[in-house]
């Protein structure tokens, strides 16, 4: 690969984590709304309700709720935190492709492995 | 308390945060106690809206190419595994401790942003061989100068060191820490302040992701309060940013920074009478 073209790939991926980040934020903006309106809407609920899970059961268990067809606005809220909670560790692992695909950078692929692997164990097995 | 009085709350502290740069953390936590809130429940709300801001802001700096990418990884490695040492720490921490703690870093973080109010940035001469070796070099165009910064950074180590105790405060206290994180990149690192804020903002999600997964486990965050408040912390850190952008007096930060100094205060002296 020529430098130039190296230079536009790492420009579009640089880019592309930007949206992510963005559109990541948006999308959890909306779900927390729609599930903060729809509750005011039912009424309100006066004892809290902590979430005591993972990551990746509160996916599980948010798009399960999605596949019953049971959307309420506890699931549009846990969908909302499960987005948020996503947005940066999407990025992370599209770093890992920046380094490894767009800057061709071994040593800093194996860094952002290294963040990715902590973050994936603390969030799905921990 | 009402989700609607959650979200005028949210969005004041988010507003005070981006005003005085330190965060809608420092300004939510106090309130939320205040009003009765476990500190623990507080710290985990927040730590989860800390995601939220960051991202929204570090987005347009890595488009822009401010970001650098590099620093960002190699001192994300040290601030994750602090951020989970930190909220690991904060369940088994009595709740006195965390008010005169959060206290104590909230004054301290004042006192870095004075610190560095009026600091000019100088490039690293001579960077050691780690940084070398870690290839911290980078360029931005600024635009407010009209040229190309080229820089390189420095005493990467140290850095990453100091940065384990930034994601330990950032965990432990919910907030983003950025004030430290900041300092560390300026003074220590050598970086132009743009990259460091920018910087920063990219590693303060990640950082606050892992803390936030300790307190999820735990069952510290409360879902009937979440949506109030990372909506209304982003919406005031929103308004905020465009308000401090078109104010050129000074005076106006001070104020804001002047009232978290009397904020971190009070909150010492809660921890200190047993909260």
């Amino acid at each position: 690969m020529e430098a130039s073209d190296q230079k536009t790939l790492s420009h579009r991926f640089e880019q592309l984590i930007g949206c992510v980040l963005l559109g990541g934020v948006l999308l959890t903006s909306v779900f927390l709304a729609a599930g903060f309106l729809w509750q005011q809407k039912r009424g309100v609920i006066e004892e809290p309700v902590f979430l005591q899970t993972t990551f990746a059961a509160l996916w599980a268990g948010s798009l399960a709720m999605v596949r019953h067809r049971a959307l309420g606005p506890s699931t549009l809220t846990k969908l909302g935190l499960g987005l948020l909670l996503a947005t940066p560790y999407t990025r992370v692992i599209l770093s890992v492709f920046y380094f490894a695909v767009a800057e061709r950078n071994w040593k800093y692929t194996f860094i952002t492995l290294f963040v990715l692997t902590f973050l994936t164990y603390h969030l799905f097995f921990r | 308390m009402s989700s609607d009085a959650l979200f005028l709350l949210s969005l004041v502290a988010g507003f005070v945060g981006a005003m005085s740069g330190m965060g809608g953390g420092v300004v939510l936590i106090p309130a939320l106690t205040y009003l009765g809130m476990p500190i623990k429940q507080a710290i985990a709300v927040s730590l989860v809206s800390v995601i939220a801001t960051s991202s929204g802001s570090a987005s347009a700096y890595v488009r822009d190419g401010i970001t650098n990418l590099k620093v960002g990884m190699f001192l994300e490695m040290f601030t994750i595994v602090g951020g989970v040492i930190g909220a690991a720490l904060a369940v088994f921490l009595d709740s006195r401790w965390l008010f005169i703690v959060f206290g104590a870093a909230l004054l301290a973080s004042w006192a870095a942003l004075f610190e560095r109010r009026n600091d000019a940035w100088q490039s690293a001469q001579n960077p050691d061989r780690f940084s070398r070796w870690l290839d911290l070099r980078g360029s931005y165009f600024d635009q407010a100068r009209g040229e190309t910064i080229t820089y390189q950074g420095t005493n990467a180590a140290w850095g990453g060191i100091l940065m384990v105790g930034a994601g330990i405060l950032s965990g432990l206290l919910g907030i983003g820490a950025g004030a430290f994180k900041v300092l560390i990149h300026d003074v220590v690192m050598k970086l132009p302040t743009k990259v460091s804020t920018t910087t920063s903002n990219l590693i303060i999600g990640v950082t606050a992701l892992s803390g936030a997964a300790v307190y999820l486990g735990e069952g510290l965050i409360d879902e009937q309060i979440l949506a109030p408040i990372v909506l209304g912390i982003l919406a005031g850190a929103f308004i905020g940013t465009r308000t401090l952008v078109r104010l050129r007096n000074r005076t106006v930060r001070i104020f804001f920074l002047a009232v978290l100094a009397i904020l971190g205060v009070e909150m010492i002296v809660r921890g200190w009478k047993g909260a």
